[in-house]
């Protein structure tokens, strides 16, 4: 009886335990969110990702340090007097690696061997995003990185030097160029409408990896300045052979005009009015430029002052805002061969590049063209290049970098500054100091990148 | 009208049932000779009663048939006596020894208070709704130890936050749950924006309600604090930061009664940051003045006028505006509550209706509430059933708080002094003809013009209740059955009007559904029984817990017409629903044992499962309690000193759960931005996107997650001396939560920026002393002296490996709520300036102090003590209650005042505008500092943030000594036999507040309950002074 009696009580209770389990069972994943999504949203995820990291603060920041524009209010009063904390492009560093570069490297694997147009675009999304960050920062973390998914033990990775990373990216777009140019039989799923950038096609995908890889060779202009030419002009040549010829391949970061597709330098404006305003600087540049009205608002008396905003042709709501350009990859021609010795070849190529973006911007206007841009292997200067390329590549962070490469236009640094110098890096970021044991961590605004050196 | 004519008919009701059959008078004395004030005199079997007035006396309708009369008086011992035929009836009573108050604990079961080993403050309601506080959370400010309540400003429908004994949980919530008649009651903060919003709501938008709002604080009849784990260990996993048990008024057996309570009060603003009024909109003022040589000789206060710009560095102005005059104006509130009680020998019931009607001190704010509640008991042979249950209706405007473009804070107090708020010539004022809204800088909105085309409604209806069930076979075991639920609706619309700057200028219309529900199950068995000398209580239990959390938001851009405020105006949509659903089933089981009377020990256990931990972990924990309670003036003789005396000690644990959804890794819908603008997001031109980890911020999920522990320990005693005319509680604690839940921040190269996971140790450690003295007790005048006490120190003792600090919360760039090593929780943390090892500031060649590179922590936002004094004097028919609230300690970054010193709008701005400044400090050299800087470079970088600043210049003491409340009031006499009784009253509230914060009431919190935050102040709205007229009647 008394056993009996335990062996009900037993088995009551393991009843009791069993309910209570069954009770809390089958709530514990989200109805709200996917745990798997398929390539198609991946790729437009990381694509704006992209533009995100392009077009936004990492892009005013640039401007505003190369003299383009001029930093008025709060934050931008700060930068402008190059006080620029840990704090303040902590959100920029970990996009570039949490909105950019995970997702392009899942990209990269969940397309395999299966969808290589996908792969190839996911390759090169990774390459913009990294290279972004080093040109920034130098040293980060790369080979190691993106792997926290494994394990607490990923959660510190270790730093690349520059040179590798720069070698890394070539070798990952030879890979994308690559993947383009299997046929299109040997993908399963092609990429469409959910390409924002190139609708799918891969002629214009690889061409643009190889304006990449070109701008990428150039960057090396102070460490190997013959090679860095060479192979420039190769990967460019492969373009031109491959059809790149206009400004059709231009890869263009689009917009839209709801709140939410807003182009950022737009979203600013409405945001932060007053924060930002052309500079005196480059405003004299673009005296008698036929681009002056498109770059700047004019105030109410129809004048472009340096307490005028943007202008609308990249700074309207849904203004597209250029990430590599064929006038881009004409600038970099122009300089490489100038530095190889063929100064024939940079003053076509700087004729071309100066036409191109002119006609891009709908103000090709002939006499103007005529009297500056019809150098010849006489006339042509680097000077002349970069000063054009400085206008022409007006709020993309590629103007940052070849200022920093070249010291060109020679630039006057806020006199009432906090440090003596325009920045030629930024500071690490709050997160990477905090949380990465392995971060190297630099302050000094002034200490030049690898490649700066 | 019509609320006259129903108060008459009621009165009228219940004069005709309350017919008295006799009158009794007397006299009650306690056996020391003096006459007994207040001594209670009940009427067996009846409800009828009285009370002793100031000599004594008393007068009492018996009812026909009644017999005898119960007397009784604090610390005297109860007396029953059968009347005779003599109408007079004096008494004496004798003075008692032991007061066996009875004490509500967990699961509502009502315990002597001798048998109860661990700390439980119980505070009366009419203490709560005394204090004239819509929301009763408010209400419980400086009420009892161990608990500090944080308001977010005093607008209406603010929420307030409570915590008790400080923070236990990283990134769980710290509150305390809300039990309101055994039913768990939703106190959370529901903060309406779309999933596409890329920063810390909390930051920013209206401030909003924390739920406890919708119980009407004159239901209350008292609630129980149940400060630690031991207290509520019997909760479970919800109730690791204690309970705030409510328990409702009740009828009673006897005549029904009718109450009717009235109440009209002001609110108006208590205090604002000291703004110039010399200086108008513009730039270049202030700046460096010097003489042949290149010294410094003063500033030039004159700057050139500008439009567009937020700065007021412009010139000297002959003409001011005193905008935040002409803003706020004075709220208003007026409170009706009506309730009727009444029962017989089987059945008792109480209805009440309340109802509040607020006006805000911002323009076009308010909140009306009604409050409708039933609770009835009727037994029938060894049932008792019983049911309590309301139903809330709310309706409010808020307007825009905090760092918002739209904020009225922030653009009101930077509105420049030689702006007109009021100077457009549109019809309102604060507009133009044009229909645009006037504004001095086209990036604020006006305030006036963002109150009323701005606001954000809420139209809430909720009911709460539950029906239980207990049988008693027999006369030492009762089974209960309990099924409550808490379900509220909540639909919101916030509107942007076309023109509005926070979010797209073409307007915006937001449209969404907050529903909760919550089912909550409950079987127990209790088991009471004496054998010989010792007590035995048994409980056994199972609870089962149901919640859902739902919210529907869609939102219209692009609006095509002017106040057409229908989403079918818009032309750009978006919308996004989120679920969450949790569920917990638990198992405990307490034995009380008891000796004679004076030890008792309780050993108890709760297990929990839940549906939140990830496929691989285990989703069952077990946590043990245990509490011995000592009372030794029940073994001693009785002595004239110590009246009372209990020792109680008790160890608890308390296990949580994780937080639904966080144990995997999804992928999510993002949204890219900077942090200057609102970002780029989904549908983007007509493609959908995804990303690994969801997006702001960037979370890895672990699927290995277990329970967060606290383990807390727990002493002390309570004393009464002098027949219980000094009675004190005093306690220790010291708790520490381990294996806590959160999102811990990672490097963003690993891939994702936080991981969730149970990492860190985090100890609370503290005192609480209780007090009161009755200091004069005699015929005309009493005077007695309350008082409480809080000391709760908190340290971060360990994070995750190789992390020692982390951001609660994110928050805005250069200012954050962390948790670092060795700092208490919540530190504010940011940049600072370089100081020397003798802590003087090192001055660069500038002339103003270096930067330090690295942020560090800069202040304790939780108070080093808080205390409260309490002094009610009762003469004759007056009382007047006094309520000073001390807090000392307790940093708050003042963003504010930073803020309006770089634009040269604060008042010191102005007066120093033309001097030169020296900052005290050494240069990098060791010398003394000498450098002259400019009045403009002095308060825009040294006092302001702009230039390279240290957040640190902003973070001030919120150290205050408040009159929290002052109540006189004064009972009418005798009017007429069906008029048990009517006071009037008058109370202020916050009358007098002096601090050394230099910005509004420091009682304020950007964030709001809602958030782990604490300490931010960025344009938070004013607090409020109060003047309350009241009425309450009794029939």
């Amino acid at each position: 009886m008394k056993k009996s009696i335990s062996i009900l009580t037993l088995l009551a209770l393991a009843f009791f335990y069993s309910s209570c389990e069954k009770y809390v069972e089958g709530y514990d994943i989200s109805p709200n969110d996917p745990l798997d999504v398929n390539v198609e949203v991946l790729l437009t995820g990381t694509q704006v990702a992209t533009f995100s990291n392009f077009t936004g603060n990492l892009a005013r920041t640039s401007a505003v340090l190369v003299n383009q524009m001029t930093g008025r209010q709060f934050q931008y009063e700060d930068l402008q007097e190059y006080v620029i904390r840990e704090s303040a492009i902590d959100n920029d560093f970990q996009q570039l690696y949490n909105g950019g570069m995970i997702n392009a490297k899942l990209l990269i694997d969940k397309a395999g061997d299966d969808n290589k147009y996908y792969r190839g675009i996911g390759r090169v999304l990774k390459v913009l995003n990294i290279g972004l960050a080093t040109d920034c920062w130098g040293d980060v973390p790369y080979s190691k990185a993106l792997n926290g998914v494994e394990g607490e033990e990923q959660f510190n990775p270790a730093y690349d030097t520059q040179e590798n990373i720069l070698r890394d990216m070539q070798a990952e777009l030879d890979l994308a160029i690559a993947d383009f140019n299997s046929d299109e039989a040997d993908n399963i799923k092609l990429p469409g409408e959910d390409d924002l950038i190139f609708g799918g096609d891969p002629v214009q995908w690889r061409n643009a990896a190889r304006i990449l890889k070109a701008r990428y060779y150039n960057r090396l202009s102070k460490r190997d300045p013959q090679a860095s030419a060479t192979q420039a002009l190769a990967a460019l040549d492969a373009a031109y052979a491959d059809g790149l010829s206009g400004t059709d391949g231009d890869m263009m970061a689009v917009f839209g005009l709801a709140a939410n597709e807003w182009n950022q330098w737009y979203a600013f404006e409405q945001q932060r009015s007053g924060y930002i305003t052309l500079n005196q600087f480059f405003l004299d540049l673009l005296a008698n430029d036929p681009r002056l009205p498109l770059y700047v608002t004019a105030d109410g008396d129809g004048n472009f002052t340096d307490q005028q905003p943007i202008g609308t042709y990249y700074g309207d709501l849904d203004s597209p805002l250029p990430l590599a350009t064929y006038y881009e990859a004409k600038f970099i021609e122009a300089e490489a061969a100038l530095r190889s010795g063929d100064n024939a070849r940079a003053a076509a190529a700087y004729n071309a590049a100066v036409t191109s973006n002119m006609t891009k911007l709908g103000v090709a206007d002939p006499a103007w063209l005529l009297l500056n841009a019809s150098e010849t292997a006489l006339t042509i200067s680097l000077e002349k290049i970069m000063t054009q390329k400085y206008i022409a590549m007006f709020t993309q962070p590629e103007v940052w970098a070849d200022w920093r490469r070249t010291n060109l236009p020679a630039l006057t640094p806020n006199p009432d500054a906090n440090i003596a110098g325009i920045p030629r890096r930024l500071t690490t970021a709050q997160s990477e100091r905090l949380y990465n044991s392995s971060a190297i961590v630099v302050a000094n605004l002034l200490e030049p990148v690898w490649w700066d050196q | 009208m019509k609320r006259l004519l129903l108060t008459t008919l009621l009165m009228c009701f219940v004069a005709g049932l309350a017919l008295a059959q006799r009158t009794v008078t007397g006299t009650v004395t306690g056996d020391d000779g003096e006459t007994l004030i207040g001594a209670s005199i009940r009427v067996q079997g009846t409800n009828a009663g009285a009370v002793t007035d100031v000599s004594g006396k008393y007068t009492l309708n018996v009812p026909a048939g009644a017999t005898t009369l119960t007397f009784a008086y604090t610390g005297y011992t109860t007396q029953d006596i059968v009347l005779g035929a003599s109408n007079v009836l004096d008494v004496t009573l004798v003075s008692g020894q032991v007061l066996s108050e009875a004490v509500v604990t967990a699961l509502g079961i009502t315990r002597s208070e001798k048998s109860v080993g661990y700390s439980v403050s119980k505070v009366e309601g009419s203490t709560v709704a005394g204090s004239g506080e819509i929301n009763a959370i408010q209400g419980l400010a400086a009420k009892t130890s161990g608990v500090q309540v944080i308001g977010s400003g005093g607008t209406p429908g603010a929420s307030s936050k409570i915590l008790i004994r400080g923070n236990s949980s990283f990134q769980l919530d710290n509150q305390p749950l809300i039990v309101i008649d055994n039913v768990p009651y939703d106190n959370q903060v529901n903060t309406v924006i779309g999933g596409d919003y890329p920063f810390n709501p909390n930051l920013q938008g209206v401030n909003e309600s924390n739920r406890a709002v919708d119980i009407n604080p004159d239901d209350i009849e008292n609630i129980s604090v149940l400060k630690g784990p031991s207290a509520s260990a019997l909760y479970g996993s919800r109730a690791g930061n204690g309970v705030i048990f409510i328990t409702t008024k009740k009828g009673a057996k006897g005549r029904v009664k009718v109450g009717y309570g009235l109440t009209y009060s002001f609110d108006e603003v208590n205090k604002l940051p000291e703004l110039q009024r010399q200086y108008g909109q513009g730039n270049g003022g202030g700046q460096a003045i010097e003489d042949g040589s290149g010294t410094v000789t003063g500033s030039d206060p004159e700057g050139s006028a500008a439009t567009e710009t937020p700065n007021s560095w412009g010139p000297s102005i002959n003409q001011s505006f005193d905008n935040l005059d002409t803003y706020f104006q004075r709220g208003t509130a007026i409170t009706n509550n009506f309730s009727v009680s009444g029962g017989n020998e089987n059945t008792t019931f109480r209805f009440a209706y309340g109802n509040s009607n607020q006006t805000g001190i911002v323009p076009n704010t308010e909140l009306k509430r009604n409050t409708f509640r039933l609770t009835a008991t009727t037994g029938v042979a060894k049932f008792k059933i019983s049911v309590s249950g309301a139903y809330t209706t709310i309706q409010d405007r808020k307007a825009q708080n905090g760092s918002n473009l739209s904020g009225v804070m922030l653009s009101l107090t930077r509105m420049p002094a030689d702006f007109d708020i009021l100077g457009g010539n549109g019809p309102n004022g604060f507009d133009n003809l044009d229909g645009s809204q006037h504004v001095y800088f086209s990036a604020y909105d006006n305030p006036l013009w963002s109150a009323y085309h701005n606001p954000n409604n809420t139209d809430l209806n909720r009911i709460s209740g539950a029906i239980g069930m207990d049988y008693l076979p027999t006369d030492w075991l009762t089974l209960t059955m309990r099924i409550g639920t808490d379900m509220y609706g909540d639909q919101r619309k916030q509107i942007w009007d076309i023109g509005s700057q926070n979010f797209d200028p073409r307007g915006e219309i937001w449209e969404a559904t907050v529903r909760h529900e919550e089912i909550n199950t409950d079987f127990l068995a209790r088991i009471d029984k004496r054998f010989g000398n010792f007590s035995t209580n048994v409980l056994i239990g199972t609870q089962l817990n149901h919640r859902t959390d739902q919210t529907n938001f869609a939102r219209g851009q692009v609006l095509a017409a002017a106040n057409y405020y229908n989403l079918k105006n818009a032309s750009i949509f978006y919308a996004d629903n989120d679920d969450k659903t949790r569920r917990i089933a638990g198992a405990f089981a307490s034995v009380d044992l008891g000796y004679k009377d004076f030890l008792y020990l309780t050993l108890g256990g709760r297990n929990d499962w839940a549906s939140s931990f990830g496929p691989r972990a285990k989703n069952s924990f077990f946590y043990p309690n245990a509490s011995l309670s000592f009372v030794p003036t029940e073994m001693l003789e009785a002595s004239q000193v110590l009246s009372y005396l209990k020792f109680r000690v008790s160890y608890a644990e308390a296990g949580r759960e994780p937080t639904p959804y966080t144990s995997r890794t999804y992928f999510g819908r993002p949204t890219f931005t900077d942090g200057f603008t609102n970002g780029i997001g989904f549908p983007y031109l007509g493609q959908n996107g995804f990303i690994t980890g969801l997006s702001n911020p960037n979370v890895l999920g672990n699927e290995l997650l277990s329970p967060e522990i606290n383990k807390s320990w727990e002493g002390g005693f309570d004393i009464r001396l002098w027949k219980n005319r000094l009675r004190a509680a005093f306690t220790y604690y010291y708790s520490k939560s381990t294996d806590l839940l959160m999102q811990r921040p990672i490097a963003a190269t690993s891939g994702y920026s936080f991981y969730t996971s149970n990492v860190g140790e985090m100890v609370n450690k503290g005192v609480e002393i209780e007090l009161d003295y009755d200091l004069i007790r005699n015929n005309n005048f009493t005077w007695t002296l309350g008082g409480n006490f809080s000391k709760n120190e908190n340290e971060v003792v360990k994070l995750a490996p190789g992390v020692d600090r982390f951001s609660i919360e994110t928050a805005f760039t250069g200012i954050g709520s962390f948790a670092i090593e060795g700092q208490p929780y919540g530190a504010i943390f940011g940049t600072k300036w370089v100081r020397d090892d003798q802590g003087r500031l090192v001055i660069g060649e500038n002339g103003l102090p270096l930067v330090s590179d690295e942020d560090d922590f800069l202040g304790n936002p939780y108070p080093d003590f808080t205390a409260a004094v309490r002094n009610t004097f009762k003469f004759k028919r007056f009382s007047l209650t006094a309520l000073l609230d001390i807090r000392e300690g307790g940093a708050l970054w003042n963003g504010t005042y930073a803020r309006l010193s770089r634009i040269g709008r604060t008042q010191e701005s102005a007066d120093g505008r033309s001097n030169y400044y020296v900052i005290d400090g050494v240069r990098e050299d060791g010398s003394p500092n000498n450098v002259r800087i400019s009045a403009f470079d002095y308060f825009r970088t040294f006092k302001g943030d702009g230039g390279a600043y240290a957040v640190e210049n902003a973070i001030q003491d919120g150290s205050w000594l408040r009159l929290r409340e002052l109540t006189l009031s004064y009972d009418l006499p005798h009017i007429a036999n069906f008029v048990e009784g009517v006071s009037v009253y008058v109370t202020g509230r916050n009358l007098w507040l002096k601090t050394d914060y230099e910005g509004v009431d420091p009682e304020t919190s950007l964030t709001g309950a809602g958030s782990n935050v604490g300490g931010f102040d960025y344009f938070n709205m004013p607090g409020t002074r109060s003047y309350i007229v009241g009425l309450r009647a009794n029939f």
